[in-house]
């Protein structure tokens, strides 16, 4: 999924090389595996705000990752054989503000030790930016953090989920924030999570997003995810609405006055021919996730934390005393790679959107279809499926390459503005 | 006999065989094709300059 968790260009849109990579377990049994890119880290799971559609559990535990289990986790990737030239280390799962400027400022300190090896380290935090001030701004400004903001669209879409925990709105708190890092000349992402109500409203929530100054729009889906059991996107005329929004979306933003990460990502793999990556989600280092305590999981990020009848948790082990190739030998570690690679194959087998999708995503699969062993998910119809329909039409279409009569259908968002008219 | 459905691989190769033959089209090719298919390349042409003038587009080809 693209989870409220991730920070929008750093996300579960990554995909890996097609050329694939091994690594071998103590015992020599080799393991397909990604080259880190994303390093998760959970400086804590308490978060400010109660959203409607979180799927984080233990959003009210208080604690926090010790500075050690940072030390701890980079002096892993010191020497892990995993790590490349670069990864983007991102902090959340939880609102990451909450853990204050010296961590961070520690932890950048950690992390530039990496330099040693050639490897660069990038630092992002997704927050829902309630907490900015002008001490972050000044740090932002020094440090070269990048900056994901959780913003819905004005405050009659942001309100509706995006709440206290005695049910206030977030929305002026957050657009202060947004106000404060203007200001300071900070550039920021925007993740926007759409819900069923939003899908009717394409060019009001684009003119907002055009007036606020983000560099990059990621949209996540309210879906079926870790704790969150419900979605608004499950009515029958959900996916049809996605569709149109996206399409309207697409030809608003026609002259990119900012990036939308569902459309760039694709559109880059479209234009390079790129038709057999695999999804970093189903590979074992591509995506490391550190829970406060200093427990790790892999694979999708919303396995962090979450618990099922089946499998009981999905941590490999704790950093503090065990490395993280060590999830290498461990019998449940191997199960849940041996059914994600039997997942993936059936994408593969089944879906012929897998070359530009490259196997979903795992966590969808085992919450939404109870296993991870499984094909389509509600994040494939979405995500994936109704993207690549949209970009692949509208870049055939200015490339001559639709026949006049899908040319008519695939320019159908007049219907959306209909909606939009019937809505006002 | 009613020809089938182009996969989802196929309409991406399509794509990148429409863009490889702007650019790779020299002046006497174009001009010995017909005036609807240089009609067609002109317009792509036009459309590749559009796309290259867009950030996240342009870094797919100059990587």
């Amino acid at each position: 999924m693209q989870p409220n968790l991730t920070a929008t260009d750093e996300t579960s849109e990554r995909s890996c090389e097609s050329m694939p990579l091994h690594i071998s377990a103590t015992d020599a049994t080799l393991f397909e595996y990604s080259p880190l890119q994303l390093l998760i880290m959970q400086s804590t799971p308490f978060c400010n705000i109660n959203c409607k559609y979180c799927y984080l559990p233990a959003r009210e535990n208080t604690a926090r990752m010790l500075p050690g289990t940072v030390d701890a986790v980079y002096e892993d990737l010191l020497t892990a054989p995993f790590v490349g030239n670069n990864f983007t280390t991102l902090w959340h799962a939880g609102e990451p503000l909450i853990a204050g400027i010296p961590f961070y400022a520690e932890a950048l300190r950690s992390s530039a030790r990496l330099a040693i090896r050639g490897c660069k380290v990038d630092h992002s935090l997704q927050t829902n930016g309630t907490l900015i001030n002008e001490s972050w701004c000044e740090f932002f400004q020094e440090s070269s953090f990048r900056i994901g903001v959780s913003l819905d669209g004005p405050a009659e879409f942001h309100d509706r989920n995006r709440r206290t925990r005695d049910g206030r709105g977030t929305f002026a708190e957050t657009m202060s924030g947004v106000t404060l890092l203007r200001r300071y000349g900070i550039e920021f992402n925007v993740i926007c999570v759409l819900t069923r109500y939003s899908l009717d409203f394409p060019d009001r929530l684009f003119a907002f997003f055009a007036s606020v100054g983000a560099k990059q729009v990621a949209f996540n889906i309210d879906e079926v995810d870790g704790v969150n059991s419900a979605s608004s996107m499950t009515s029958l005329d959900s996916l049809e609405a996605f569709r149109r929004f996206l399409q309207r979306f697409y030809i608003l933003n026609s002259k990119e006055e900012f990036e939308v990460r569902e459309f760039g990502s694709l559109r880059r793999d479209i234009f390079s021919g790129e038709t057999n990556r695999r999804s970093v989600q189903t590979l074992p280092f591509g995506i490391i996730s550190v829970a406060a305590e200093g427990n790790y999981t892999t694979f999708s990020p919303e396995l962090l934390g979450m618990k099922h009848p089946k499998y009981g948790g999905f941590y490999f082990g704790n950093i503090r005393d065990q490395p993280f190739t060590e999830m290498l030998d461990s019998a449940h570690f191997r199960r849940v790679y041996s059914e994600i690679q039997s997942g993936t194959q059936r994408c593969r087998a089944t879906c012929q959107y897998y070359g530009l999708c490259g196997g979903g995503s795992p966590s969808n699969k085992l919450f939404e279809n109870g296993a991870f062993d499984s094909a389509e998910t509600m994040y494939c119809k979405f995500n994936k499926k109704a993207v690549v329909d949209v970009v692949l039409r509208e870049i055939e279409s200015d490339f001559n390459l639709l026949s006049p009569e899908l040319e008519i259908t695939g320019r159908s968002f007049e219907v959306s503005n209909e909606i939009e008219r019937t809505n006002h | 006999m009613k020809s089938r459905e182009l996969t989802i691989n196929e309409r991406v190769d399509r794509i990148v065989d429409s863009i490889r033959r702007v650019q790779t089209c020299t002046r006497d090719e174009r001009n010995a094709q017909s005036s609807a298919d240089q009609l067609r390349l002109d317009q792509n042409e036009n459309r590749l300059t559009e796309y290259k003038s867009i950030r996240s587009i342009w870094s797919a080809w100059s990587k």
